[in-house]
């Protein structure tokens, strides 16, 4: 009934099999040689690296260990400028709210060795406030990037000396219903960049 | 031999017009400007949705690929409109639904089921359900049933973007008859070019060559989603 209105190419059971194993062929040289490349930085064939479309995937992040805390070098640090101090309230929308941004990044510029002693709180209930502290670099070729602290909690305190030149703060992420706003205190030797809340953007230039 | 030989090298070439135009068509999510107009606006804008409609569905090329295996053996200009109301209908369902009912679907395993969509559309063009498995569907339910995971398609591009509550439901509405506006110019064009080839002597053997492409750019908007859903998962 239905094929009576509509005609169709009737190839032979061999020219079918020949589409389905040619196409399959076709999709997985396409997407290994090409696409997964281009978008995934997945390179198993090396084309990628050969033709130059991995740079479409931007640049590649290695992540940075933290030295253990108690095998610093050297636990006195100086620097050629006085310290700041910034205290910055962060307003978030209620999460999922639709009207407003209920997640966000606030970073601030370090040179490697740079000193943050930071307190920051917000007026969430317990466990619906989720807060990731990291840094990245720029571009050179490859993304540096570091996980200081993450979890969730409503308040927390501490002190980084970034391990390399970049950006570096939160990503901070509002599960509760209502809006809040976190108060964030800092010192020490940082700058804050035309704009904070630029996120992480390996495209800036710390 | 000889028409082997020319059988992969017209697959070949298919194959490349179709990566071309894939890439130069943006398929996926609402880019830069725009993306930043929907973030910020407040309150109701019918035509700047209604346009932003028209351009995701013009130049998305997972929907425009399934539309065109679909009308590929339509004849008839009342088949072709009773085919393209089913999946305008399955689309338009789950667009409003999902944007205004807040149903978050993962954007990979729907844009998966989409390329999945083309698939099969293409493979069906090939007869193959029937000579292969000796099965057949029922086509209007199929391309309904596809329309409905578009439509998931186009309401996960939305929420990206976070609209506004103001205004969200004539928004969405507009949104949704851009969508149906841009179908109606690709499908024109994709019609014209249908009606004059299958004019061609040569038609019959390149619909097989051509259904060919079709379903291998499912294959490959397929892997590409899977792969971007484990990576994804992975991080």
């Amino acid at each position: 009934m239905m094929r009576s209105e509509q005609a169709v190419a009737a190839p032979s059971r061999k020219t079918l099999f020949t589409v389905l194993i040619g196409g399959t062929i076709a999709a997985s040289a396409i997407l290994v040689g090409f696409v997964l490349p281009a978008e995934y930085r997945i390179d198993p064939l090396g084309i990628g690296k050969l033709t130059g479309l991995l740079q479409l995937a931007g640049p590649e992040r290695v992540e940075v260990a933290l030295p253990p805390t108690d095998s610093s070098g050297s636990l006195a640090r100086f620097y050629p400028v006085a310290f700041r101090t910034d205290t910055v309230e962060i307003p978030l929308a209620g999460a999922g709210d639709a009207d407003g941004t209920d997640d966000l990044e606030w970073k601030v510029r370090m040179r490697t060795g740079g000193t943050l002693v930071y307190s920051w709180s917000v007026d969430a209930p317990p466990e619906e406030f989720y807060s990731d502290m990291h840094g990245e670099s720029a571009p050179t070729p490859e993304v540096k990037v570091v996980t200081y602290h993450k979890g969730a909690g409503i308040e927390s305190n501490g002190a980084i000396v970034a391990p390399f030149d970049g950006i570096h703060g939160w990503y901070l992420q509002n599960q509760a219903e209502r809006p809040v706003v976190v108060r964030l205190k800092l010192s020490g030797f940082y700058e804050l960049p035309e704009d904070p809340y630029a996120g992480s953007n390996s495209q800036s230039t710390p | 031999m000889r028409t082997s030989v020319s059988f992969w090298s017209k697959l070949c070439w298919l194959l490349a017009l179709s990566l071309a135009v894939s890439m130069g068509a943006q398929a996926h999510g609402v880019a830069g400007d725009d993306a930043a107009f929907v973030a910020a606006n407040q309150g109701t804008q019918i035509v700047p949705f209604l346009y932003l409609g028209a351009k995701h569905m013009v130049t998305g090329y997972d929907h425009l690929l399934f539309i065109f295996g679909v009308i590929f053996f339509l004849y008839r200009l009342s088949q072709v409109a009773l085919y393209v109301t089913m999946f305008s209908l399955g689309h338009s369902i789950t667009l409003l639904v999902g944007v205004l009912g807040g149903i978050h679907v993962n954007p990979h395993l729907i844009d998966a089921i989409i390329g999945l969509s083309v698939v099969y559309k293409a493979f069906d063009n090939l007869g193959g359900f029937r000579s292969l498995f000796g099965i057949e569907f029922d086509q209007k339910r199929a391309v309904l049933i596809f329309g409905l995971f578009h439509g998931f398609g186009l309401a996960t591009k939305i929420q990206e973007l976070n609209p506004s509550r103001d205004g969200l439901l004539p928004n969405m509405i507009s949104f949704n008859v851009g969508v149906e506006l841009g179908q109606l110019i690709a499908l024109s064009l994709m019609l014209g070019i249908v009606i004059v080839w299958r004019s061609r002597e040569s038609f019959a053997r390149q619909a097989v060559l051509a259904n060919a492409a079709i379903l291998t750019a499912g294959l490959v908007l397929i892997g590409y989603q899977l792969t971007g859903y484990f990576v994804q998962r992975g991080a």
